[in-house]
């Protein structure tokens, strides 16, 4: 799967390729403790993380 | 304590003077008398209950006192019904009073408490550790680095990727989530630049595994496979009275879980949560007609936007249809947290001694 970690503007901040699903939480968390540092919890536009899977390659 | 064993005693016990059949009776030894005094002495003391001629009522209060104080043990957490019950200290003319023991759910964030208050509690509350696998296998209190540095009075350390660090890692940020706060690191002795000490955490980075806090030392950087620890009541060296207060954290409607998986460390609070999953769009439905405007409008799903008298979504984003029943289980019901069927009571921590300020 694919890790990507998006800043309030739409940045990539955090990219990676991983099978380990304890990063799912770990993006999670980066995403919740920047909000609430930054006081954008209830903001439109905030720290968000996303989860892909990788395209199957074609065959 | 033990028996008389003064002239006249008949195996070890007390026999009657009859001036026919025993002249001399059991002698009454200062030896016995003084056991018997200090035993009755000491049950006063141990609660604190100086000695006074003429009373008979204290070594009862004492028993009862004590019976209050270790019929829990201390920090333990319990529900009561009824009204907030405020904390009380012993009084030795009103035993049963006696009420050591911490609300938490009318704590709005924490409270910092002193030991000259709570005696018994800051120092059990002090040694409280974020624990991964507390009691099982792969169980950790202690958490490898791989790299310390500081920059401008601000130490990063980081921490080797492993199942351990990852959890701690997230249960600071959870319980950061929760509070507003982090809890202390401690560092138990010299890192690279970084003195011993315990450090409130200012930062976390789940994603690069890395917590900050501010530290005055020489800037640098280096390799460590040393270890730190987190606890999660202790006040930072640089705090007020770091050694003789703990913190308390407030648990307004939190219930009490079990430790032993990953995200449940003993010591960390949390939020509420729904099971882990995944929602993903529902790409093979983004097909105009099909509960989409068109065909490339794959994250758009759910209710029309508000004012919209369209059943079609447009340009609706994160929108979801309510909560339907299942035609068995009723309608679902929904709030701000989510819980079982319950009752409510308030939630306490066991002190075992209290003193008032």
């Amino acid at each position: 799967m694919v890790l990507k970690l998006y800043s309030p503007t739409d940045e990539i901040i955090y990219e990676e390729t991983t099978d380990d699903k304890a990063r799912v939480t770990a993006y999670y968390y980066e995403a919740e403790v920047r909000n609430k540092t930054e006081g954008l919890e209830d903001a439109e536009k905030k720290w968000r993380f996303e989860v892909s899977q990788e395209p199957e390659p074609e065959k | 304590m033990r028996k008389i064993a003064g002239p006249g005693h008949v195996s070890n016990g007390w026999v009657d003077y009859d001036p026919n059949t025993n002249p001399l009776g059991t002698v009454f030894t200062a030896d016995w008398g003084n056991d018997v005094q200090n035993e009755l002495i000491g049950i006063q003391a141990e609660m604190g209950i100086a000695e006074a001629a003429g009373t008979n009522k204290y070594v009862l209060a004492a028993i009862k006192g004590l019976m209050i104080k270790l019929r829990k043990d201390v920090g333990e957490f319990f529900m009561r019904g009824g009204d907030i019950k405020a904390p009380a200290a012993f009084d030795k003319d009103d035993p049963e009073s006696f009420f050591p023991a911490v609300c938490l759910d009318n704590i709005n964030t924490y409270v910092d408490i002193a030991a000259a208050n709570w005696p018994d509690l800051v120092p059990e509350l002090r040694t409280w550790t974020l624990k991964y696998l507390d009691g099982l296998t792969g169980a950790a209190s202690a958490y490898i680095l791989t790299t310390w540095a500081i920059a401008t009075n601000v130490a990063t350390l980081t921490f080797a990727n492993n199942a351990a660090n990852d959890a701690a890692i997230a249960s600071i940020a959870e319980i950061f989530a929760t509070t507003g706060d982090y809890p202390v690191v401690n560092v138990a002795s010299t890192i690279g630049n970084i003195p011993a000490g315990n450090y409130r955490i200012t930062g976390v980075s789940t994603v690069a595994r890395t917590i900050t806090f501010a530290c005055t030392a020489s800037n640098g950087t280096n390799a460590t496979t040393n270890t730190v620890t987190f606890y999660t009541n202790r006040l930072a060296d640089s705090e007020s009275n770091p050694t003789t207060s703990a913190r308390l954290y407030g648990a307004k409607g939190m219930a009490v879980i079990s430790a032993g998986t990953a995200l449940q460390m003993s010591g960390a609070v949390a939020r509420d949560f729904m099971q882990g999953h995944l929602q993903d769009r529902p790409a093979a439905e983004a097909t105009a007609g099909r509960g989409f405007a068109t065909a490339s409008a794959s994250n758009v799903f759910g209710n029309p936007a508000a004012g919209s008298s369209s059943i079609i979504p447009v340009n609706v984003v994160n929108a979801t249809g309510s909560p339907v029943t299942d035609g068995i289980n009723g309608t679902p019901r929904t709030g701000t947290t989510t819980r079982p069927r319950s009752i409510t009571g308030h939630l306490y921590i066991w002190a075992g001694s209290y003193i008032a300020p």
